[in-house]
């Protein structure tokens, strides 16, 4: 039941990042052929492409916690012996998931410094909405890590 | 502090994601530094505020659904066709073939998993020697760096575009100053590949120009790439990012629409894939920009060249520390975090030895590209090692002459700026 879940939540996860990609790519392609043929373009297109890469990032990092591929120092721990190796893996991974949690925090202050003097992210959109995705982003990617804790370590060089 | 540091490093060397251990050194800069720590994050958000980034995740995509299509094998004919009737020929394959094929993917192991995994045998049936052939794949596994649009050379125009130099780091002129130190690197490799199969009897194969026919045709669709991208950015048209754009487009098109390479109820999966590396580089990107904030706060780049001066008098000298320093570095860790953590950190006091910054980013590059093949931590000995079920150490030996060859292609490319600087106004 639990593993099915689980399932439906990485299909979900994978299709969620094709699908910004998708997007993200349409709307460049869509960009350059407006701008080089007609000579215009969409006002809200490269705020909205920017936040987009932005969403994409933790969303992939997000998605990269649960597979084990972060980018990380790890020739040391992998000649340690199997038991020690476990325990200093779920160590670092607490560790990563407390420093996560700590952008996720500190992300939530900007989001109340930005509500007292709000700007305009596109349209009427006030722009502490999109950096509500950070703080979700961060949030998410710590509690990952705490799963990824008490699993086995990460087996393959990226 | 200094005991806070030293846990996140102790942290660090344990393999704690170095996204964290640069966000958390970060963390404690701005704390001791007295700041509010909202401030780290202020400085990672700008990760969505920089114009252009969008190319790093197109040309990601570009580069894999490649790697996943039949491209590895057309462009191993290809250039067969086309050089491989010359003496150490297969071997100058060898060179060209994973250089084009990793300015398109960024050196991330792709390129030995796609291209060495065909070149390898092909070599060994050839009558090259094993250790020969191995380090040959294995080290060309990041050859190729400085091409354009490979994404540690994006990435450092990212990084030290920030830095608002003057002269200023555009990504135009970084593509334009790693042509020559690339091929510099390729013609080393290529005239060592004749040295090698001196005095042996000449390939059997002879110049056939009916195959390098039907392998131009079989290429066609891929043979405009290039131009896309080249011809796109140095002729002004196209900003890199909508090169990205019509790069990622046109290959998805041909390998999921034409061709039918990478079906298409796979191809959410290559995206994701993707994009698991583009979050895993972008992650450490916002952290560095963090980092960065708190280096300038503290003005410690000028601290350290204010250290530095006192016993580092001339410019030769520092570009020999460096290169020293990049070779450790390059030891110990990936070249994305390498290149977001040293760049604001040194490219200031490189400038005030009056280094230009471009030159800068191709010396970084090629001094970290031997990083991926030597111990303990090169990724290209491991990928290659699980690739042809090697022992690690014996690749490590078989890279250890391209570890000298491209060794002084890096001294050459640091002590004659005009290589990467010749078609740059400066």
């Amino acid at each position: 039941m639990l593993e099915k879940a689980q399932q439906h939540l990485h299909r979900f996860e994978t299709w969620l990042l094709a699908t910004l990609l998708t997007a993200l790519l349409v709307m460049s392609v869509l960009q350059i052929v407006l701008r080089v043929f007609f000579d215009t373009g969409f006002i809200w297109a490269e705020a909205v492409s920017r936040q987009g890469v932005l969403w994409l990032a933790l969303l992939g990092a997000l998605s990269a916690t649960r597979e084990k591929k972060h980018i990380a120092i790890d020739a040391l721990p992998r000649l340690l012996p199997p038991k020690i190796h476990q325990v200093v893996w779920t160590l670092t991974q607490l560790a990563a998931s407390a420093i996560c949690a700590a952008l996720a925090w500190y992300g939530w202050g900007m989001v109340q410094l930005e509500r007292e003097a709000p700007g305009t992210f596109v349209a009427n959109i006030p722009s502490w909405w999109p950096m509500c995705v950070f703080v979700a982003g961060f949030g998410l990617i710590s509690l990952r890590f705490i799963f990824a804790a008490f699993s086995k370590p990460s087996e393959q060089a990226l | 502090m200094i005991w806070a540091l030293l846990v996140v490093l102790i942290l660090a060397a344990m393999g704690m994601p170095l996204f964290a251990v640069i966000a958390a050194v970060a963390f404690i800069g701005f704390h001791f530094g007295g700041a509010d720590l909202i401030i780290v994050a202020i400085n990672y958000y700008q990760l969505g505020d920089m114009s252009g980034l969008i190319a790093i995740p197109l040309f990601t995509l570009a580069g894999y659904l490649l790697g996943e299509s039949g491209a590895p094998k057309r462009l191993v004919r290809l250039s067969n066709a086309l050089i491989g009737w010359m003496p150490g020929g297969l071997a100058i394959v060898a060179v060209v073939a994973c250089a084009f094929f990793t300015a398109f993917t960024g050196a991330s192991g792709m390129t030995i998993v796609a291209v060495g995994a065909l070149l390898y045998p092909a070599m060994r049936q050839a009558g090259y020697g094993e250790n020969y052939s191995l380090g040959l794949v294995t080290s060309s596994g990041s050859l190729g760096l400085l091409f354009a649009p490979s994404l540690p050379l994006i990435l450092y125009g990212f990084v030290a575009g920030q830095l608002g130099t003057t002269p200023g780091v555009t990504m135009k002129d970084l593509f334009l100053a790693g042509i020559l130190p690339g091929v510099l690197m390729l013609v080393i490799l290529s005239v060592h590949a004749m040295w090698i199969t001196r005095g042996q009897e000449r390939a059997t194969k002879s110049f056939d120009a009916k195959e390098l026919w039907a392998a131009v045709k079989d290429t066609g669709w891929e043979l405009p790439l290039p131009i896309f991208v080249l011809g796109g950015i140095y002729s002004g048209k196209f900003a890199a990012s909508e090169a990205a754009a019509v790069t990622a487009l046109y290959i998805l098109v041909v390998t999921v629409l034409i061709k039918k390479e990478i079906k298409l109820s796979k191809l959410p999966e290559v995206m994701a894939e993707s994009m698991r590396m583009v979050g895993a580089i972008l992650v450490i990107l916002g952290a560095a920009l963090a980092f960065s904030g708190w280096l300038i706060d503290q003005q410690v780049p000028d601290a350290l060249f204010g250290y530095m001066s006192q016993h580092v008098h001339s410019g030769w000298l520092f570009l020999i520390l460096l290169n020293i320093l990049l070779l450790l570095v390059g030891m110990l860790m990936d070249i994305f975090s390498a290149i977001v953590i040293l760049t604001p950190l040194l490219v200031p006091v490189a400038m005030q030895y009056g280094i230009h910054p471009v030159h800068f980013g191709i010396i970084m590059l090629a001094n970290m590209q031997i990083g991926y093949f030597t111990p303990p931590v090169g990724m290209d000995l491991f990928i290659a090692s699980y690739r042809f079920n090697k022992p690690f150490l014996t690749l490590a030996r078989a890279c250890l002459p391209f570890f000298f060859l491209m060794g002084l292609a890096v001294l050459l490319i640091t002590w004659v700026p005009e290589l990467s600087l010749i078609f740059i106004p400066h």
